[in-house]
């Protein structure tokens, strides 16, 4: 069996640029690592219906789910760097190696094809709190310390670490409960069992709109348009935090230069399509492409980002000691 | 109230969404009846097919889906001994030991008729309340998931076997095995003694399949050429007669009724539901001593349970926008991709979505009993085939769907290797209904126990402090005490290790 | 047989506590991946104990062995299915299925060569179209 395999890899790597004239010559599976039906997926799916149009070939969609997305990320490490396995990739592929959830460091074990999507964070509130600005809930929290809790979508990922460290940049104890998904946070906050919660915009848009959910600061560099226009950015009330939900497409290491550029120049196109556009922005996300060098440029500040944050966490936990 | 729901009716009662919810019926009904392919799976391969459909059409073919695999799930439990999900495996017990009397036709009949019952209160009671009941499902937060799956686990070792301490050590075997792989927080390996294939955990649905599909054919299989044909019966013994129908209107409806409460709160309930309502049915019976050995009620009640229950989970989705439960999740991606956001607002922006989809519930639910009904026929005579034949196509066609289930080849080995376990287990008189619901519940429990100590900043007073959970941790406890008290007193007067 | 199950229990319960106690137990407030199963460990080993003990208490059943032809189909059974997982990734599912579906039927007792070969192929193949072609299941 592993012969076979180190064979089929050699194999691969020696066809590798004849694949690359006639690729892609058959279908293409792209690895989604969360079950179906979640906004990754439909992202994936947008994506693949457009590949016949664009790329001359079909891509279907694989989900494999499970580990914080280990499952499905370690078997597109493994798979044969020849364009015909993609996987999409978020945010939290830059955090599995550091916290040791995971034997590959995904930034480095897999090739960046592009960007399809990006929106900021959003910290919001329970509509119950008496908290109508950061700035409230900033001053309760350092007159009531461990009196807050935040719900997360799972220890690794965005929505606790950013929550974690903008704790500790802000000299507050706020603590967390880490729930298996972000629908679970939020019901825990719609409950009144935690106060807040970090998470996707489009996750929070439904109750948002109902008024149950308070939107307090998004985390990118301008506002958002639409059902968020009125909320304030971090930078704008004087706190310094970045931080997005990308999505995109990857491939795993050693893929031939040309097999990127001409997924490259698909997934451009892709994401550029009107009706590709709509899809994503009707899951209250954004469509926004990026080209494989920037995305992986992207994956590497994230990453170094959160080694900081992984720091300054300790620190803070060993000063509390 | 009335009025925009006759408005829904109309809306949903056209000629395709009626194909819609037929359509979708008979594939549930197919995918429940294949070992493995459960809702999830088919509803994935649906999905993309209605971008190019009407929102409501869409959603009637899913939901449609949801009713048929349901139902399809107890099929396979009743003829051979095969759960294909959680919520069906309770009915296995008494289900399957009817059939081997030759009354398979009476338990899918009465399995149709209670899931028709019990799904149209379930949709009555979603239809007037969804928002009311919604806000104060929400009052259960992490310390009452906990104290509901202790509740839970304390019905489950003192229902199923004569021995609760016995049925304990299974749950916490079950609970040890659903530790195996990545934690479900903080995302760590555990047990995989760094067996990478393991790091997905043990796959439930294939841990089913073995222990109690492969391990009865492993039992059954020397004497299948002695068993030519398993039954043979007339035609009108198919269907429960009007006796029959009579005694199993308190189950269903009680069943009904637990099923909906309980569904409603988030979490491992639906299946806590199926157990708690054959607790109840073994309780209220005249012949409690049936239980076991083929009870009529120990299928409708649960049966009807698992059918109500699966509306109140609507209930969270519907009126707040989420979704507890991965099936659930998938009928979000129904809506999200018609570029519909349900929640507190569906009612008041999209009221023709809104009630047209109750609506098609209604439908949908008749239509199950009208394909359903004739078909009870068509799989119980499944039984008439000779055994040495129906095993090993049976064995086959699981390992097919239990491949298909994560397209992997060592899940295949995992049902193996379940089979042989569940061979022994049942050998040596071991409640392998505790292992496996263990083995579900494990996580559950876990998480909440976590998250309800990080509320507390640690203190376990939490989960008494707390009314809800509280009062039902009190009720557990009590619950435990009177049946290790009643297993004493057997072990006394029979002078039997019985505890 | 109840006490040799019991004693595996036993053990795999003893196996199981030994690899919880070296994960971090952690401490209420912020529990360890090994919170859980250490205390799951501990039951285990406890139960499992008590009903080794009680088993051991219990009169001996007798040793009920039939003879070989009551124990030899099942083992076959089991043989063939363990060869059955190898055989799909390298000759892909449909022709194990065939092979083994084969053999299955003999050990269930079906005689008839024609009935045997004509369902191995037949259930096979319809089998392969029902999942792989219908339902889209890449089977190997």
């Amino acid at each position: 069996m592993k012969h076979l395999m180190t064979f089929t890899a050699m194999a691969a790597l020696m066809t590798a640029s004849a694949v690359a004239q006639d690729y892609p010559s058959r279908t293409i599976t792209l690895i989604v690592p969360f079950a179906a039906g979640g906004s990754s997926d439909l992202i994936a799916r947008a994506v693949a219906e457009k590949a016949e149009q664009y790329l001359g070939q079909s891509m279907v969609v694989v989900n494999r789910p499970g580990g914080s997305t280990n499952v499905g990320l370690s078997e597109l490490v493994e798979a044969d760097p020849d364009g015909y396995t993609l996987g999409t990739v978020s945010p939290a592929m830059t955090q599995q190696f550091a916290t040791g959830a995971s034997s590959y460091n995904y930034v480095q074990e897999l090739t960046a094809v592009g960007q399809i999507s990006n929106v900021p964070y959003v910290l919001a509130v329970d509509a119950n709190t008496p908290f109508n600005t950061l700035d409230e809930m900033v001053a309760f929290a350092r007159d009531n310390p461990h009196a807050l809790k935040y719900g997360t979508a799972g220890a690794v990922s965005a929505t606790y670490s950013s929550f974690a460290r903008f704790g500790v940049e802000n000299d507050i104890l706020i603590d967390p409960v880490h729930f298996d998904g972000g629908a679970r946070a939020m019901a825990a906050m719609l409950g009144g069992h935690v106060q807040a919660s970090w998470q996707a915009p489009s996750d929070f848009r439904a109750n948002v709109e109902a008024g149950s959910i308070r939107p307090l600061a998004v985390a990118g560099e301008s506002r958002m348009e639409g059902l968020y226009a009125d909320v304030p950015t971090f930078n704008e009330l004087g706190y310094e935090v970045i931080d997005q939900l990308w999505t995109g497409l990857a491939a795993p290491a050693g893929l031939p230069p040309d097999v990127v550029s001409r997924l490259e120049g698909a997934l451009e196109q892709i994401v550029n399509d009107p009706e590709t556009q709509q899809k994503i922005s009707e899951l209250g996300l954004r469509a926004e492409f990026l080209g494989g060098d920037e995305f992986a440029q992207k994956w590497m500040a994230q990453e170094a980002r959160f080694l900081e944050t992984l720091e300054l966490l300790e620190a803070a936990e060993q000063a509390s000691n | 109230m009335f009025e925009p729901l006759i408005g829904g009716f109309a809306t949903a009662f056209s000629l395709t969404n009626l194909m819609a919810a037929g359509a979708g019926v008979l594939l549930g009904t197919l995918a429940g009846v294949l070992p493995g392919l459960g809702i999830a799976g088919t509803v994935a391969v649906l999905l993309p097919l209605t971008y190019s459909l009407d929102p409501l059409t869409a959603l009637i073919l899913i939901s449609g889906v949801f009713f048929g695999s349901q139902y399809g799930g107890s099929t396979t439990s009743i003829l051979v001994n095969i759960p294909g999900e959680a919520t069906s495996v309770v009915t296995a017990i008494d289900g399957h030991a009817m059939a081997q009397k030759g009354k398979a036709g009476k338990a899918l009949g009465i399995a149709a008729i209670g899931s028709f019952v019990a799904g149209t209160m379930g949709i009555v009671a979603l239809s007037f309340s969804a928002p009311t009941i919604a806000r104060a499902a929400l009052a259960f937060g992490p310390p009452e998931y906990f104290a509901v799956a202790v509740l839970g686990l304390v019905i489950l070792a003192s229902t199923f076997s004569k021995s609760p301490m016995r049925s304990l050590l299974m749950i916490i075997v079950g609970m040890m095995i659903g530790t195996i792989g990545l934690d479900p927080v903080l995302g760590a390996s555990r047990f995989t003694m760094e067996f990478r294939v393991l790091d997905k955990g043990i796959d439930f649905v294939v841990m089913l399949m073995g222990v109690f599909g492969l391990a009865e054919i492993f039992a059954e299989i020397g004497r299948a050429n002695e068993r030519r044909e398993s039954s043979s019966f007339a035609f009108r013994d198919l269907y429960p007669n009007r006796k029959e129908l009579a005694q199993s209107a308190g189950p269903i409806v009680r069943g009904g009724v637990i099923g909906f409460l309980m569904g409603l709160i988030p979490g491992p309930s639906a299946i806590i539901a199926t157990f708690a309502s054959y607790a109840v049915e073994k309780r209220v019976s005249r012949t409690p001593d049936e239980f076991g050995k083929g009870a009529l009620a120990g299928v409708a009640g649960p049966e009807s349970a698992n059918n109500s229950a699966m509306y109140a989970q609507m209930v969270p989705l519907i009126s707040l926008g989420i979704p507890f439960s991965a099936s659930m999740a998938l009928l979000l991606s129904g809506f999200v991709i018609h570029g519909l956001t349900p929640g507190p607002l569906l009612m008041v922006t999209n009221p023709d979505i809104f009630w047209g989809l109750i609506a098609s519930l209604y439908i949908g639910n008749v239509m199950l009993l009208i394909i359903n009904l004739p078909l009870v026929g068509v799989f119980a005579s499944v039984l008439r085939v000779r055994f040495s034949i129906l095993l090993p196509l049976v064995t086959i066609v699981m390992f097919a769907g239990a491949y298909s289930i994560n397209n992997s080849l060592f899940d295949l080995a995992v049902l193996l290797v379940f089979g042989i376990v569940g061979f022994f287990f049942r050998q040596a008189g071991l409640d392998l209904t505790a292992l496996v619901l263990g083995a579900f519940l494990g996580p559950m429990i876990e998480s909440s126990l976590t998250q309800a100590l990080s509320m507390s900043n640690g203190s376990f007073a939490i989960f008494f402090t707390r009314p809800i959970s509280g009062t039902i941790l009190l009720v557990a406890i009590g619950l435990l005490v009177i049946a290790l008290g009643l297993a004493a007193r057997r072990w006394r007067t029979n002078e039997k290790p019985g505890i | 047989m109840k006490r040799a199950v019991n004693l595996v229990i036993l053990l795999f319960c003893t196996l199981y506590l030994m690899l919880a106690l070296a994960l971090p137990m952690g401490t209420p407030a912020r529990p360890g991946i090994g919170f859980m199963p250490i205390l799951l460990g501990v039951g285990g080993v406890v139960l499992a104990g008590w009903s080794l003990g009680n088993s051991m208490l219990e009169a001996p059943e007798g040793t009920h062995f039939s003879g070989w032809h009551a124990v030899a189909p099942p083992l076959v059974y089991l043989t063939l299915l363990a060869l059955y997982v190898p055989a799909m990734s390298l000759v892909g599912f449909m022709f194990s299925s065939m092979a083994v579906l084969t053999g299955l039927l003999l050990t269930a007792g079906l005689r008839n060569p024609l009935a045997v070969g004509g369902l191995a192929i037949g259930f096979s193949v319809v089998l392969q179209f029902v999942f792989a072609t219908l339902l889209g299941v890449p089977l190997p």
